[in-house]
């Protein structure tokens, strides 16, 4: 597993190596910050696919590092690549999307009745945790477009408030607030249609 | 219809817990490594685009400066013969009754 490197240079001082064209010195932000952009990948895009996205947002930090103004926190500025990184590719998978998205599997549309079943908190949570909210979420979020997930993932999955969301997208306040709430709106509409047709099918 | 929100919401509330306490798989070991064999060689590319784009560079700047000393010496050489690019345009579609008429509206002749 890797562990986040505390020890060892600054990264302005780090930044300041790779840019005079230290290209090994790198490697200190690439142990420092994988496990950052790990997080943010995984939470994001296919767990197969989370290496990737990691790699990419690496490359593209290396590729634009004579732009980093130093005024935020490295880290901030990292996480906002690897955010737009995930909107590429869910843009991309968009486009080429050619087979429409399957419907729920039968465990899954039996896990929603379970969990509304749930008579206690604790029974509630242990519902949650199981893998069978991954497949609904996943086929849920697959309905949106991919700026209404990603700021719907941002906002009301991660919780990150709407400034924070806009930072790390590059859009506007005000566009991402808006959006926000549309998104909720169309989220929750899929979510009954889901249940809707779980109900039929039962 | 109440029941069903009620039932939506909670769904929701759900997919929300599961998504953040949901946890990451652990990172593998050799990705670091492979991300900065990656950037080793994307720095080669990019050192190689420089060369190039400077030998590229200080081929244009010297066909511009040979660009543009032509262009002065074709200028001082029409001031100098007084060249009528007009006047000769036209001269030559004179035997043509509506090439005439036509430079004739354009105001040459």
């Amino acid at each position: 597993m890797v562990e986040p490197l505390k020890d060892g240079p600054q990264d302005s001082e780090i930044i300041g190596r790779v840019n005079a064209g230290d290209v090994d010195a790198f490697e200190w932000l690439v142990h420092r910050y994988t496990p950052l952009l790990f997080g943010i990948v995984s939470r994001h895009v296919p767990r197969d696919r989370a290496e990737e996205l990691v790699q990419d947002a690496f490359v593209e930090a290396f590729r634009s590092l004579e732009s980093y103004s130093h005024r935020a926190p490295f880290s901030h500025w990292l996480s906002r690549i690897a955010v737009r990184c995930c909107y590429g590719y869910w843009r991309s998978h968009h486009r080429n999307a050619e087979i429409p998205m399957s419907s729920l599997s039968e465990e899954s549309e039996n896990w929603m009745n379970q969990l509304l079943a749930a008579r206690s908190q604790e029974a509630f949570e242990s519902e949650a945790a199981r893998a069978e909210a991954a497949e609904v979420l996943a086929h849920a979020l697959g309905k949106l477009s991919p700026q209404d997930r990603m700021v719907v993932t941002l906002v009301h999955l991660d919780g990150y408030s709407v400034q924070e969301a806009a930072d790390l997208t590059g859009w506007t306040v005000i566009g991402v607030k808006v959006r926000a709430h549309r998104s909720r709106t169309k989220l929750r509409k899929i979510i009954l249609d889901l249940l809707n047709h779980g109900r039929r099918g039962a | 219809m109440k029941d069903r929100r009620r039932d939506a919401l909670k769904l929701e509330e759900a997919l929300i817990r599961h998504h953040r306490q949901a946890v990451p798989r652990d990172i593998p070991s050799f990705l670091p490594q492979k991300v900065m064999a990656h950037l080793r060689e994307e720095a080669m590319r990019q050192k190689s685009s420089h060369a190039n784009g400077s030998r590229v560079s200080g081929l244009v700047w010297r066909f511009a400066g040979v660009t543009c000393l032509i262009a002065i010496l074709l200028g001082v050489f029409g001031i100098e013969t007084e060249v009528q690019t007009q006047y000769q345009f036209a001269e030559s579609m004179v035997d043509d009754a509506s090439s005439l008429e036509f430079v004739q509206d354009l105001g040459i002749l």
